[in-house]
């Protein structure tokens, strides 16, 4: 295996796990989205 | 084989960037999640500590009043509230319209002094003058164009006194409120959004590190006092202070519901400048603590001199050397249709064209990142989260943001040139208001 071949392995781990971090972040970020949401409509019901 | 060493350099910059922005949101997500069903509420607090509010104004007759209004209007027993007004060197009205407030019915019987101050030293010398005077028990600061919210300062003593031995400084949130004014607030409001509602909170929730604001903050006013004061004529006096704070081993704990209004630059010039002496101070910063690096200091010091040093001098470097790369190849590219056979600067072979694809792959990666960010921050602000945002950021991106390279490089240049013609580099150009 050549280092070249040794560097793109690595980047390739690197770098799926980064966009796999992103997806979840993605998901959380739609979790949080939903329940701050919810918060402000009750605020804007508020009298 | 260069080229290809100095794109692989990028990649690792990417990475190492791509890496310190997930760890933060980790952080920040941690937080919003376990505090996004939480209410605020104002409770009693056990006592209530004499505050020294500090508005230090120069030339700023056009938001003074609004100001000390709000200050004057805040959710704080009165009695427990000194107000210091400095009209800082000013040739324009800014002192008359604070003795007109003054002489208002409803604040008659409020304790506020107004300064007429000549003196030298910038912000951090009105801060000095203020520390003398001051009877509080904590300092607070308000820039003259910062309007805090009612239950701002409530917030911030809340925080402090959760641990009055460690907690000598809170900060709260600023929000922009000129936002909506034109392109460049729009952008700004976008970077203060993510700033604030990400890095800080990150960094508070994960490290227990926090930073003083220029505005919105409370100070144990003996600890400043220990620590020998506010570094007069430093650019970014709050940078400076925040260093001390956390090389004593206490902490600026993060008191992230107290928010006031601040007004953001609705030029570029104004932009230019403001930024650039931002940048300017914390270079001088860095340089200044670049030694604790490697001698027995605290480890949170530690970590934001690596934090800065990264973000200032390495991916900045990494930015340059990716535009560099990018525009040589842009260049050759559009010759290419004038003189056949030129050959891109920039490329890697036919063999190592995967490496090139995960490249690509990694940019893109960075500007998803770079949007969730935001629209992860946008979300937790009430009216920010809409589709326009992330059309916005977007823009940014490619626009707004590559200002950042502009007023970096122009901020080293011209920390170089203080030093080599021996000038005296800490000029504070103060950041132009505008009527909103």
């Amino acid at each position: 295996m050549s280092l070249t071949d040794v560097f793109f392995v690595l980047a390739l781990i690197i770098s799926a796990f980064f966009a796999f971090c992103t997806v979840g972040f993605f998901i959380l970020h739609l979790v949080i989205y939903h329940r701050i949401n919810k918060n402000f409509k009750a605020v804007e019901k508020d009298d | 084989m260069i080229s290809q060493i100095l794109m692989i350099v990028t990649l690792i910059s990417i990475w190492f960037s791509l890496a310190m922005s997930l760890i933060i949101l980790t952080g920040a997500t941690h937080f919003w999640l376990k505090n996004s069903r939480a209410k605020s509420v104002v409770k009693p607090l056990p006592y209530y500590p004499l505050i020294t509010v500090v508005v230090p104004a120069h030339n700023e007759e056009v938001v003074i009043a609004q100001t000390v209004k709000a200050i004057l209007d805040m959710n704080y027993p009165q009695a427990r509230v000194e107000l210091l007004l400095f009209a800082d060197n000013c040739s324009d009205g800014t002192y008359r319209v604070m003795k007109y407030i003054k002489q208002l019915p409803e604040y008659q019987k409020r304790n506020i002094k107004i300064i007429k101050r000549t003196g030298s030293g910038g912000k951090a010398g009105v801060l000095n003058d203020a520390l003398k005077m001051a009877h509080g028990q904590y300092i607070g600061v308000y820039d003259a164009d910062a309007m805090p919210e009612k239950n701002a300062l409530y917030f911030l003593v809340a925080e402090a006194l959760k641990d009055p031995e460690r907690h000598v400084a809170a900060f709260g949130r600023n929000k922009t409120r000129n936002a909506t004014q034109n392109f460049l607030t729009r952008c700004i409001n976008q970077e203060i959004v993510v700033t604030q509602r990400i890095q800080h909170i990150g960094l508070w929730h994960l490290f227990k590190i926090g930073r003083i604001p220029g505005t919105n903050f409370i100070i144990n006013a003996e600890f400043v006092k220990s620590i020998g004061g506010w570094r007069n004529g430093a650019l970014t006096e709050d940078t400076d202070i925040s260093f001390k704070i956390m090389q004593s081993g206490k902490l600026i704990a993060l008191a992230y519901n107290s928010e006031a209004f601040q007004q953001e630059p609705e030029n570029l010039k104004a932009y230019y400048m403001q930024r650039k002496r931002w940048a300017k101070g914390n270079y001088e910063v860095v340089i200044a603590n670049f030694k604790h690096l490697f001698d027995r200091s605290n480890w949170r010091v530690k970590f934001e001199t690596f934090y800065y040093v990264s973000t200032f001098l390495w991916f900045n470097c990494a930015i340059i050397l990716s535009d560099i790369i990018f525009f040589s190849n842009v260049i050759v590219l559009a010759l290419g249709l004038f003189v056949p056979n030129l050959q891109l600067p920039f490329m890697f072979s036919a063999s190592n064209i995967y490496i090139a694809q995960i490249l690509f792959f990694n940019w893109a990666l960075m500007i998803l990142l770079y949007l969730l960010q935001i629209s992860m921050a946008l979300v937790t602000q009430f009216g920010q989260a809409t589709s326009e945002q992330i059309w916005l950021g977007l823009a940014s991106y490619f626009t707004y943001s590559q200002l950042f390279i502009v007023v970096s490089i122009s901020a080293v240049c011209s920390v170089m040139m203080d030093r080599i013609l021996r000038r005296d580099g800490n000029v504070w150009v103060k950041t132009k208001r505008f009527n909103d």
